[in-house]
């Protein structure tokens, strides 16, 4: 314990140098989020005050609402400071080196030390109590029923710490097993294959909780199609450790290491070829954004959640909100302080390559959002028993898996490919939705579940449409940085 | 005889092509500075990283103070001071944090630990860094506190790789020094290098790797028996006696 406590706090020094260091360089942006995050808890503050001399039902509803909506917003504020703030400290900590990593530590202590980033255990204790504050005072003027709201409340907190807890294990957790030797390839694969095994974990528990009664119902319903869920991403769990594994070995190849692994590092070119298009590489794509695949998750859930009518589901919708609204501020922010060195260049170079650059990686963000959706299309094929519905429902959510994973691994760079991209993406709204119009023989139901995705699609369409041909008639240009010198670094 | 800080029996590391290091066996005493030669791409590094735990090997063993420093990494390293080659330091902590940080993890008092290390730092002209951050130091300066840093616990086995390298001649000097007084005072010192003058001047017993192959294993003066320096004793050990001639044949060949 004693060593632990040692680590972190130089952890938490790490923190609060690098909030010192983020001051100084940017006083006006260290000026906001210090002034939200105090806003949000002078809020909290005086709705606990409120709360506790019971003067709330004395408040108008209208006020009540705009202070609960003012306390979620300012709690958003501070959840994705907190998480960019702590993103920063473990990036430019780098606690697990050779230095430290001699020192007499047990290596899982390090990692837990890195694994805590206190300034964001802060933020979220914050956010879980403002989202307390918000189930007392809806409770209070009785809009929904108590029960209902603490179990969504529950849910979207334990949905956000579930994302964050998955994050960092999937990051350390390679680190563990190879004694802090790890590649970028292979912790970021690690890193989903635990977040997939969470999600299959949290989606056998539900199935079975909404399946009380006998044995055959548990049979036919919730322990089938658990052992199902549980299955698939325990496959996919596996295959990413394995696919870890060996890329591990791309840092010091044994004698072990395939051929596919040699023949990567032996030629260059073909190694740029296989980062640019294979799935591995993509996976390289994620790690700055990975909060918007969270979201996805919690909003495909929760929207499907919605549709069998299951109360979380508006907690998972609610807790999708946090997520984006957390992403896209956390987003600008570390574009500010240049955590993404990449972004940080094209910041620096002219403001245009950033609009194009955004074009480019939305694309593959939309691509891959629709594999995440469509995965979780395919259990939903598989939750409600197996049917020749289900059965259709799968495949089709399978091919919006695999349309999903090429468009992710598209970023256009001619306008040929632009245009290709986009016929793409159309016809997978226009199959999706026709193959849900056979799989449920319900032009409503269909319509309902090709109305979430459809409008989504062709908004993105339009906006990367839009952005990319704008950019396109300006400049030619697309000097991106290698990424060779990113390829297969040690984390 | 007393027992040896650092036994290696039989470690072998080896990676795909070139590289890694093949059953080696050395043995370290208290109060011995031993020296690790060789070329470019020898398994010098590979060697000490198998020592420090930072790297696991295929087999044999490594025993830092009776400990087995892969099953028992913890007691092993608590009398391990390690400078690595390269600048891995955390950036945003300053050397007076580093520093406490490194003496807490031994046992030593917030006080004790900056103050040992600001004194050693006084010896490397660098104390006016105390509170500056790690990344903002220059080359040079990094390495006085990875240095400093392997010094301030009190270590058994000071593992060295490169140490020099970036340091300016005055500080190289005052570090020979340095850690020849350490030597003295019964620490065990084994300093991986490219220079052999220095090697000579400082170490009482060598190994030599060519190859990832140990060529030779033991006292310093028994390597240079009928040789007229280290250089030329690990030459002719490493390429044979024909290596002059060789270079002579090829500048002439070469027309260079």
């Amino acid at each position: 314990m004693r060593t632990l406590w040692i680590v972190l706090r130089f952890e938490w020094r790490i923190v609060r140098n690098t909030v010192i260091s983020f001051a100084r360089r940017n006083p006006t942006g260290a000026y906001l989020i210090g002034g939200l995050m105090a806003a949000a808890i002078s809020m909290i503050v005086l709705a606990n005050l409120l709360l506790a001399g019971g003067l709330v039902a004395k408040i108008p509803n209208a006020l009540t609402l705009f202070i609960s909506v003012y306390i979620d917003l300012c709690s958003l504020i501070a959840f994705a400071a907190g998480t960019v703030l702590s993103a920063l400290a473990l990036r430019r900590g780098r606690l697990i080196t050779e230095s430290i990593r001699v020192l007499p530590v047990p290596l899982v202590t390090l990692c837990v030390g890195q694994l805590l980033p206190l300034f964001a255990l802060a933020m979220n204790v914050l956010w879980l109590m403002t989202s307390g504050v918000w189930v007392v005072v809806m409770n209070q003027y009785q809009l929904v029923h108590w029960t209902i709201l603490l179990e969504s409340w529950v849910l979207t907190v334990a949905s956000g710490w579930a994302g964050v807890v998955c994050y960092a294990i999937g990051t350390y957790l390679p680190r563990v097993f190879t004694r802090g030797s790890v590649s970028q390839t292979g912790r970021l694969v690690t890193q989903w294959a635990v977040i997939l095994a969470a999600i299959a974990a949290a989606v056998a528990l539900r199935n079975v909780r909404l399946s009380p009664g006998t044995i055959t119902d548990w049979t036919t319903h919730g322990l089938g199609s658990s052992l199902l869920a549980i299955l698939t991403m325990l496959i996919l769990s596996v295959i990413g450790w394995v696919v870890s594994e060996r890329t591990l070995r791309v840092d010091n190849p044994g004698p072990a290491a395939t051929t596919w692994i040699k023949v990567r590092l032996q030629s260059r070119s073909l190694q740029g070829t296989i980062t640019r298009w294979s799935f591995l590489g993509l996976l390289r794509d994620l790690d700055a954004f990975s909060y918007v695949y969270v979201f996805l998750l919690a909003l495909g859930l929760g929207l499907w959640g919605i549709r069998y009518e299951v109360p979380e589901a508006y907690g998972f919708v609610s807790g999708a909100a946090l997520y984006i609204a957390g992403f896209v501020t956390g987003s600008v922010a570390l574009c500010a302080v240049g955590y993404d060195e990449r972004i940080f260049w094209v910041l620096r170079t002219a403001p245009i390559r950033f609009g194009q650059y955004l074009a480019g990686k939305a694309w593959a963000h939309v691509g891959w959002g629709m594999a995440l959706f469509g995965m979780l299309l395919v259990l939903d094929g598989g939750m409600g028993g197996f049917g020749t519905e289900q059965v259709l429902a799968g495949l089709s959510a399978l091919s919006v898996c695999l349309l999903g994973f090429y468009l992710g691994s598209v970023e256009p760079i001619t306008l040929e490919d632009h245009v290709r991209v986009t016929a793409a993406s159309l016809c997978v709204v226009f199959l999706w939705g026709g193959i849900n119009i056979v799989a449920h023989l319900s032009l409503p139901q269909a319509l309902e579940t090709w109305s979430v995705l459809a409008p989504v699609l062709v908004a993105a369409t339009l906006l990367a449409t839009r952005l990319r041909l704008t950019v396109w008639k300006h400049t030619s240009l697309w000097d991106e940085p290698s990424r060779d010198a990113e390829v297969e670094r040690g984390a | 005889m007393p027992s040896p800080v650092l036994e290696v029996r039989g470690v072998t590391k080896r990676f795909s092509g070139t590289g890694g290091i093949s059953a080696l066996n050395l043995t370290v005493l208290p109060g011995e500075l031993m020296g690790l030669v060789g070329a470019n791409g020898a398994g010098k590094s590979t060697s000490l990283k198998a020592i420090c735990g930072l790297l696991e090997p295929e087999s044999g063993h490594v025993l830092l103070n009776g400990h087995d420093v892969h099953a028992s990494p913890v007691q092993a390293k608590h009398h391990l001071g390690y400078v690595p080659d390269g600048h891995d330091l955390p950036d945003l902590v300053t050397m007076a944090e580093y520093f406490e940080f490194v003496g807490a993890l031994r046992g030593l008092p917030r006080g004790e630990s900056i103050a040992r290390g600001k004194a050693i730092m006084e010896l490397l002209h660098a104390e006016q860094y105390l509170d500056s951050y790690l990344g903002t130091l220059s080359h040079g300066t990094k390495k006085k506190v990875q240095i400093v840093g392997a010094l301030v616990g009190k270590p058994r086995l000071l593992v060295l790789d490169e140490p020099t390298s970036g340091l300016d001649a005055e500080t190289q000097a005052v570090f020979k020094e340095l850690i020849k007084a350490c030597r003295n005072r019964g620490m065990a010192i084994l300093m991986a290098s490219h220079n052999l003058m220095a090697a000579e001047s400082l170490c009482d017993s060598v190994t030599l790797i060519h190859q990832s192959e140990c060529l030779f294993s033991g006292p310093m003066f028994e390597l240079l028996k009928g040789e007229r320096n280290l250089e030329d004793a690990v030459l002719s050990l490493a390429r044979g006696t024909e290596w002059r001639q060789e270079v002579a044949h090829t500048v002439d060949r070469l027309a260079l």
